[in-house]
C-alpha cells in the first residue's frame, strides 16, 4: 500500500481534525491523514494485537499487516461522529485476529465479519446473550437423553476423564467418549434448530 | 422469550463445546488456537459459559468438593494476557500441569468469562506490553515518524487521566500495578480499620490475595473493599464499630487528597505558605471545608496572595479527589 506521507507539521494536528479528514473523499488527505493516526496509536495496536494473537510473532505480524490494507479498504465504515478512530481501528483489528484464528482452525471459513464501530450499533449486553443462550441450551438439554446428559456432565463440566467413565460404567472407554462426541452432536444440532450455527466439533 | 427468535448471539458451537484437554492430546497448536479464539470470541466464550452453567443446574450429585474454594486461575490468566499460550508453547513452557489448569479454567464458567474479560480488555499503556515496531512502514519518512512514535508520550493518554480503575487492573490480572496503584490509600485504610501503619504491606498483600480469589462477577473492587476490609480488621482484632459504608470510604479519599496536597510543598514556596501546610496538617485537616475554615497565625492572615493560594490547595485536592474516585470507581 503506497501512503503519501504527511509533512511533519501534521503532528500538531488533533486527533479530531485527522478523523474527519480520514473518512473524508480527498484521497491525499485521507491517506495522510490514515498514516498520521496510524503512527500515533501504533503502540495500542501493536499491544492488543499481541495480546490478542496469544504472543504468536507471526500472527501478530500478519495481523498488522492486514490492519494497515482493512481499514484502508474498509475506511468508508468508519463515522467520526459516530466515534473514535483507534476504537474503530480496535474493532478492525478484533475481527482480522478472530478471522485469522478461525480460519487456522478450520477447513472452511464463515464469511467475513462486519466492520462496526462500538457505537456504531451497540452491541447487546452480555447478560441479555447469555440469558438467551441459557434458556436455548436448556431447552436443547432436555431433549438429550438422561444418558446422554449425564455424560456431558461429567466429561464437559467436570472434566472426569473417559477412562475413570468408563471403569464406573463397566464399558471401554471409546464407547463413552463416542456417546459424549454423539451427545455433542445431536446438542449441536438441536442448537441449530434454534438459529445458531458455525464451527465444527 | 420467542423460541423461533433470530438469536442475538452468534457463537461458534464447535468452539463452545471443544474439549481443550482432548485436543491437546492429538494437535496441541489446533487445542490453543481453539482456546485461544474461545477466549476472544464474546459470543463463543457466552456460549461456553452458559452451557456450563446449565449442566451445573441439571446436575443432580453436587460435586464432592463443593464448598472447597475454588481455583483462581491468576497465573493461567496472567499467561494469557502476558506471553501468550501459543508463545509459552513455542517456548515449550506449557507443561502438563499448565495444560491441566487450562483445562480446569475452560470447565469454570466464572473464570472463564473472567479470563475472557481480561484478555478482551484495552491495554491501557502501550509501551508496557508492544515490542518495538519494526514491521516495514508505508515508506522512509513513515519509518521515521513510526520511530518516534515508540518515545512519544502523547501516543497514550496523560498517566492519571486513563489510568485503569481497580476493577480493569484486577480484571486483566494486573496485580503488581494494583498493588501499587494501592499502596498510597492502604494508611488511611488501616486508620479507618483502626489499626496501626505498620500493618500496610500485609494489607496490601490481603486485598490482592482477595482479589484473585473472589470473582468479581459484575461488581467494582471498590465496591468489595469495605467488606475486605472489614475481614482484614477482624482478623487483626479491631473490627470496625459498624460495617464501613460508601461514605467511610468518600471521607478516606477526601483526607487522603488534603494530605497529598498539602505534603507536596514545592520549592521557593514564601515562609507563610509553608506555614499554612504546617499547621494543616498539625490540625489534622482532612476535607476542603476544614482546610477553609483553618484559622491562621497572623503573619500567613496578612498575606495577599492568601484566598488564591487556598483556592489553588482547594483545586489540587480536587483533582487528587477526582483521580482516586476514578481509580476506586466511586465517581
Amino acid at each position: 500500500m503506497g501512503l503519501d506521507v504527511p509533512p511533519p507539521d501534521w503532528q500538531s494536528r488533533d486527533d479530531r481534525d485527522l478523523e474527519r479528514l480520514f473518512a473524508c473523499d480527498d484521497l491525499p488527505g485521507a491517506q495522510a491523514a490514515f498514516v498520521e493516526l496510524r503512527r500515533r496509536f501504533v503502540n495500542e495496536l501493536r499491544a492488543q494485537a499481541l495480546r490478542r494473537c496469544g504472543g504468536s510473532q507471526g500472527m501478530f505480524e500478519e495481523a498488522m499487516q492486514r490492519l494497515d490494507a482493512r481499514a484502508w479498504e474498509k475506511r468508508r465504515l468508519y463515522k467520526p461522529e459516530r466515534g473514535r478512530w483507534i476504537a474503530w481501528a480496535k474493532t478492525v483489528l478484533r475481527n482480522i485476529i478472530v478471522q485469522m484464528i478461525r480460519d487456522l482452525t478450520r477447513d472452511q471459513g464463515c464469511g467475513e465479519l462486519p466492520e462496526q464501530l462500538p457505537a456504531h450499533e451497540p452491541a447487546a449486553d452480555w447478560r441479555l446473550k447469555l440469558a438467551e443462550l441459557k434458556a436455548k441450551i436448556g431447552d436443547c438439554l432436555r431433549n438429550l437423553k438422561p444418558k446422554e446428559r449425564r455424560v456431558l456432565i461429567l466429561r464437559t463440566l467436570k472434566g472426569v476423564s473417559y477412562q475413570r467413565l468408563g471403569e464406573q460404567a463397566g464399558q471401554p472407554w471409546q464407547t463413552i467418549s463416542t456417546r459424549v462426541h454423539r451427545a455433542k452432536k445431536k446438542l449441536r444440532k438441536l442448537l441449530e434448530g434454534k438459529g445458531y450455527d458455525g464451527g465444527e466439533l | 422469550m420467542n423460541p423461533n427468535a433470530t438469536p442475538i448471539a452468534r457463537p461458534d458451537l464447535g468452539v463452545a463445546m471443544f474439549d481443550f484437554a482432548a485436543e491437546y492430546a492429538e494437535s496441541p497448536e489446533r487445542a490453543l488456537r481453539r482456546l485461544q479464539f474461545l477466549l476472544l470470541d464474546e459470543d463463543t466464550c457466552l456460549a461456553r459459559v452458559a452451557l456450563l452453567q446449565t449442566l451445573a443446574d441439571a446436575d443432580d450429585e453436587p460435586a464432592r468438593d463443593a464448598g472447597q474454594p475454588a481455583e483462581a486461575f491468576g497465573e493461567e490468566i496472567a499467561l494469557l494476557c502476558e506471553e501468550g499460550v501459543l508463545a509459552a508453547h513455542a517456548a515449550g513452557r506449557l507443561d502438563a500441569g499448565v495444560v491441566g489448569r487450562l483445562d480446569r479454567l475452560t470447565r469454570d464458567p466464572d473464570r472463564l468469562w473472567r479470563a475472557h474479560q481480561a484478555l478482551t480488555a484495552d491495554v491501557p499503556d502501550a509501551r508496557e506490553h508492544a515490542p518495538p515496531e519494526h514491521a516495514a512502514p508505508a515508506s522512509a519518512t513513515a519509518s521515521a515518524l513510526a520511530g518516534a512514535a515508540c518515545s512519544d508520550t502523547t501516543v497514550v493518554a496523560a498517566p492519571d487521566a486513563g489510568s485503569p480503575e481497580f476493577t480493569s487492573l484486577a480484571g486483566a490480572g494486573r496485580w503488581s500495578e494494583l498493588g501499587k496503584r494501592l499502596q498510597p490509600y492502604l494508611p488511611d485504610m488501616l486508620r479507618l480499620a483502626r489499626l496501626p501503619d505498620t500493618l500496610a504491606d500485609e494489607l496490601r498483600q490481603f486485598l490482592l490475595e482477595r482479589a484473585r480469589a473472589v470473582p468479581l462477577a459484575g461488581r467494582r473492587f471498590g465496591d468489595l473493599l469495605p467488606q475486605w476490609l472489614t475481614e482484614f480488621a477482624q482478623a487483626h482484632g479491631s473490627a470496625p464499630a459498624r460495617p464501613l459504608t460508601r461514605a467511610d470510604w468518600l471521607a478516606v479519599l477526601e483526607g487522603w487528597s488534603v494530605r497529598t496536597v498539602l505534603e507536596a510543598a514545592p520549592a521557593g514556596e514564601p515562609d507563610w505558605a509553608r506555614e499554612f501546610r504546617r499547621r494543616a496538617l498539625r490540625h489534622g485537616v482532612a476535607s476542603g471545608p476544614e482546610l477553609l475554615r483553618l484559622t491562621l497565625p497572623e503573619a500567613a492572615a496578612r498575606a495577599s496572595a492568601l484566598p488564591m493560594f487556598r483556592r489553588d490547595l482547594l483545586s489540587q485536592i480536587q483533582n487528587e479527589r477526582d483521580k482516586a474516585l476514578r481509580l476506586f470507581e466511586l465517581n
